[in-house]
């Protein structure tokens, strides 16, 4: 890890951190994550600028400890985070489809889920190989409802700790739990009609 | 070194599995492997989670792929966003 000196009072952040030159170096990048987020162009970009303005405003308290593209992207995960929280007024599954689906697989209880599943003839090291297989799995993680999408982007892509998703997403850990539980299901689905080696 | 099915799906549950040493991985995808009970379904939970981790660096490379073709944001928008910067550094 690089050292970088505490900021001596004078230092103007604007010029320590090149402010100036954030749109161009970080600009794009910042922007195909709010793609893989939020899916809309125009939400997207909406939510980039106001990263860029949320970070202008927080600019005194950024340590440097990490790269300004990671702080910038945490910025922006946080807004798309909150952009779902509020375009899904609903939660996307009811309290007693939670308490159903947790019913069956009575994990927390004896760790032993009463539904076996059928088998699955997946290879993940074979498949993981070739780019068709992710562009399958792209559009398929696409297609799942936005706070499934999100949920599982959050806990198994950034690796998020489920209580932090739990707070953010304003859900119980059942409700996260079972809606992984829905995001592999509707993912194994899916797979297995674009991808046909699933 | 033996782990219950209740140990195993704790661990897979809290999808931590990606992050446990190599050891206890070893252990738990043997317990996986050969238990008639509790094998089939966290077999599965074992793919997807293999499948998220690729997928981040999966992720990582298209975000970093600078290509004409991938996506941009078009020029307005960056001037729009360098100016709003610009007004804030002023202020
Ligand atoms: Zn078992």
């Amino acid at each position: 890890m690089i050292y970088k000196e505490p900021m001596s009072e004078n230092e103007d952040p604007h010029v320590k951190y090149e402010t100036h030159l954030w749109v161009e170096k970080y600009g794009d990048y910042l922007y195909r994550f709010a793609l893989m987020r939020l899916k809309d162009p125009q939400v997207a970009e909406d939510t980039v600028q106001e990263t860029f303005l949320a970070a202008l405003k927080n600019l005194h308290q950024f340590d440097g400890r990490v790269d300004v593209k990671y702080w910038l992207r945490g910025i922006l995960r946080n807004k798309s985070v909150d952009h779902v929280r509020k375009s899904v007024r609903r939660k996307e599954l009811q309290d007693e489809q939670v308490q159903e689906v947790v019913g069956q697989l009575l994990f927390k209880t004896s760790g032993i889920p009463t539904t076996r599943p059928k088998d699955w003839a997946f290879d993940p090291d074979a498949a993981f190989a070739q780019e068709e297989f992710w562009e399958a799995f792209k559009g398929c993680l696409d297609a799942l409802p936005e706070q499934t999408r999100l949920a599982f982007q959050l806990k198994m892509v950034d690796e998020i700790p489920t209580e932090e998703i739990c707070k953010e997403l304003d859900i119980s850990d059942n409700y996260l739990w079972v809606t992984l539980h829905r995001a592999r299901a509707q993912l194994k689905t899916c797979l297995e009609s674009k991808w046909s080696a699933a | 070194m033996f782990l219950t099915c209740k140990q195993v799906s704790n661990h897979l549950s809290k999808e931590d599995y990606a992050k446990l040493s190599p050891f206890r991985k070893f252990t738990l995808k043997l317990h996986v492997l050969i238990c008639p009970v509790c094998g089939k379904y966290n077999q599965q939970v074992m793919k997807f989670q293999d499948m998220a981790r690729t997928f981040r660096k999966q992720e990582e490379d298209f975000l970093e792929d600078d290509r004409p073709e991938s996506p941009h944001l078009n020029e307005d928008s960056k001037k729009r966003m360098a100016e709003l910067i610009e007004q804030d550094k002023a202020s």
